[in-house]
């Protein structure tokens, strides 16, 4: 059960979630066993004008958690989430700065939205007529996210930030994991970040997509997404610079897929999420029977999670493995949802399956495991993590325990 | 990019796309470097009722596949994958967004239809829509590196071997508030902003003979001054490290930030004729910086010969990319040259 047949094995060696829930494994990994409700009042953006006032935010000063942060205090929030979290998952990795500064280490992040303050504030700037309003446009780019990181641990790798939009962190682990076993990098640093953002707010409003507070996979009447914000990175490295350096191995990259389902731009098609979960396990040379738990991309809209079942039966038949949403948690944190949902893969890999909350009463309609009762304690062998997006893409991992 | 990679990336067909007003006013491709007899309009490429869905990127990203040959024979292309570099996808429509949730009583009374095109990802989830493209569809942002990027992915794509056909896209819309800012910030004449699609269409290849212009190797990464290396070693470095001697480079394309002007000497003097530096409009077009080269190399390196195309930005942040040429299969190096819709 490893994809050590397919060239260069992959492994996942750091962890560095900075969330609403929980900033590093320990918190992140607490809060999703003890089932913490990350819900709050919005307080990053104004939303005096909006009908709905809840999201979830990441809590404190995130400077503290960034090296050099003075170096970086003009980039972007976004930016700065992924930073966090790239030194978060370096030292979870137990991996010196200084060890890799020169060194081609590539770096991939996910987002839907970019620098989004930085776009509102030259919005802002542009409708005010201020003079030089300009003056910070190169650091509006989508590309500082990636490049960011890339500089702050001096790489001569790739940076490239994947606007993959709510699936773009499993792109950027699929990106690096293919680098790794192209032989172009020992080493990545994969991952995605977003921030609260009012166009973000305003859209999943204006679509009525959006729940009034608490966010509901799975159970009946949910009313829909709870917008949310952070960082999530992932070390991933060869299996064998992983195990010549004595790191610990949380996983092994099995396999992937990615496809479009060229149909609807925000419509879920399951006949090709289906398509693609097969293919992913395909990749993997896992049959459907082995996998343990599917961390589900699991919005809480009506629409996304009844798809989602439907391409889980259509892949699993009627006996598919537990599922849940660690979005009831910690909401929707756009291109970084899909890294928060491979570290809980980790965490389902090592010690159990972390829950959905708030499921009331589940949906008829749905007739599947949901972990709902609470942390299911007790390890499985191997995960699925699905991400979906707005423009039709999925991308879905395999991830197994290391044989 | 691993040297032991035998899979290529083979020019079906091109085409870069510039409309510098209104869409029913026009375009040109690029490459033939004429102003065509426009007769495309918005409604031929959607469907009237649609057209409120669509921005002005996707517009011009549809008119340009509209002419890619091999996109419109009718064959299946479930088994393609495409491949957007992009600056900051649709910014414009971000932007107007933001001012309409500004402006409105309610924060939330935003143009619905519009909603989808915000995603970074829009114009090629839109492209993959139109044309059944149900393979991988990805949107890559490394400024003016995303073409190379996505050279990068789309070698990386072909050698997994599940799709033959690859779209790889670059697309930057010059002429709204994001670009007028970009422009006026690098002193560009407004007659200098024109939006611009490209597309390249990939088929894959384990024959580096494979006739056209073929794209062999890309990398990126980061170039560091005080590191003591120089662009011309890193070039020449890639090209061996190819199996490509000096001497059969046909030509060099560089395109190359303020701060690496002075490479321009060494690489005159190791290259001579065979270097051809892009001009500076286009080198600062962003993602469209490296569609621009693999254009100039697809209709300017022999067969037999091979031309290197490196781009470096003011950080040293670079893309270096090996095209080979041989044989041209007709349509192929010279891009689309669709007469029954432009030109």
């Amino acid at each position: 059960m490893n994809s050590s047949g397919k060239g260069t094995r992959v492994v996942v060696t750091g962890l560095g979630p900075v969330s609403p829930i929980g900033i590093g494994k320990e918190a992140f990994f607490h809060a999703l066993k003890t089932g913490v409700n990350g819900t709050v009042p919005l307080s990053k953006i104004d939303t005096q004008r909006f009908e709905r006032k809840y999201g979830c935010e990441v809590k404190g000063t995130i400077a503290e958690w960034v090296a050099d942060f003075d170096a970086f205090a003009e980039s972007g929030t976004p930016s700065h989430f992924a930073l966090a979290a790239t030194g978060l998952a370096l030292a979870d990795a137990g991996i010196e700065r200084a060890a890799i500064a020169g060194k081609r280490v590539n770096c991939y992040f996910g987002t839907t939205y970019g620098e989004s303050n930085l776009i509102d504030d030259m919005v802002t700037a542009m409708a005010q007529s201020q003079p030089g309003r300009h003056a910070s446009l190169g650091r509006t780019f989508a590309s500082e996210i990636s490049r960011d990181v890339a500089r702050s641990i001096g790489s001569t790798g790739e940076a490239v930030t994947i606007g993959n939009a709510c699936s773009a962190s499993n792109a950027a682990l699929i990106f690096g994991y293919e680098a790794i076993q192209a032989g172009d990098c020992e080493l990545a640093i994969c991952g995605g970040s977003d921030a609260v953002y009012k166009a973000t707010f305003a859209t999943f409003h204006r679509l009525g997509s959006m729940t009034d507070k608490d966010c509901t996979p799975f159970n009946a009447g949910r009313k829909g997404v709870l917008t949310s914000e952070g960082g999530s990175a992932l070390v991933l490295e060869s299996y064998e610079r992983a195990i010549r350096r004595g790191a610990h191995i949380y996983a092994e990259v099995l396999g992937f897929a990615m496809n479009c389902d060229a149909d609807h731009m925000v419509r879920l098609n399951h006949h090709s999420v289906g398509d693609c979960m097969k293919a992913a396990l395909a990749n993997a040379c896992v049959p459907p029977g082995t996998v343990g738990y599917i961390c589900a991309h699991g919005t809480g809209t009506a629409a996304n999670d009844s798809n989602e079942y439907k391409a889980i039966e259509a892949v699993f038949g009627h006996s598919p493995p537990p599922v849940s949403s660690i979005k009831s948690m910690m909401g929707h944190s756009m291109g970084a949802a899909a890294g928060f949902g491979a570290i809980a893969c980790m965490l389902a890999l090592s010690e159990g399956l972390p829950p959905t909350i708030n499921v009331s009463e589940q949906d008829p309609e749905i007739p599947i495991d949901v972990v709902c009762e609470g942390f299911r304690a007790g390890k499985v062998d191997v995960v699925i993590n699905n991400a979906f997006a707005f423009g039709g893409n999925n991308s879905i991992l395999v991830f197994g325990n290391l044989k | 990019m691993s040297n032991d990679a035998i899979v290529a990336l083979a020019v079906n067909d091109w085409v870069m796309l510039r409309m510098p007003g209104a869409f029913e006013q026009g375009g040109t491709e690029l490459h033939h470097g004429l102003t065509p007899r426009w007769d495309l309009t918005a409604g031929e490429l959607v469907p009237s009722r649609e057209l409120k869905n669509f921005d002005r990127q996707s517009l011009l990203l549809l008119a340009a596949m509209s002419l890619i040959e091999d996109a419109n024979q009718g064959e299946s292309l479930a088994r393609a994958a495409v491949i957007g570099g992009t600056s900051n996808g649709s910014i414009d429509t971000v932007i107007q967004l933001i001012k309409e949730s500004n402006e409105s009583r309610f924060a939330f009374q935003v143009n619905p239809a519009q909603i989808p095109n915000t995603v970074i990802n829009s114009s090629v989830g839109q492209l993959a829509i139109k044309y059944g493209i149900k393979g991988a569809n990805v949107s890559l942002c490394a400024k003016e590196l995303s073409f190379y990027s996505a050279m990068v992915q789309g070698l990386r794509f072909a050698r997994r071997g599940d799709c033959e056909r690859i779209y790889a896209t670059a697309m930057e819309t010059f002429s709204g508030e994001f670009g007028t800012l970009y422009a006026d910030s690098h002193g560009l004449d407004a007659a200098e902003r024109i939006d611009t699609a490209a597309i390249f269409s990939f088929r894959t290849c384990s024959d580096p003979q494979t006739p056209g212009p073929v794209v062999r190797s890309c990398v990126t990464g980061r170039l560091f001054p005080a590191s003591g290396a120089s662009l011309g070693d890193l070039l020449l470095t890639f090209a061996a490290g190819n199996g490509v001697e000096p001497d059969r480079l046909g030509r060099v394309s560089v395109s190359v930030a303020d701060s690496w002007r002075a490479a321009l000497d060494d690489l005159g003097q190791a290259f001579g004729e065979k270097l051809a530096v892009l001009q500076r409009t286009k080198a600062l077009s962003l993602s469209l910086v490296g569609a621009y080269q693999l254009a100039d190399l697809a209709q300017s390196v022999k067969a037999g010969d091979v031309g290197v195309m490196a781009c470096v930005d003011e950080e040293g942040f670079y893309g270096i990319a090996l095209v080979g040429g041989s044989e041209v299969q007709a349509g192929a190096a010279k891009g689309s040259s669709d007469s029954g819709k432009v030109g």
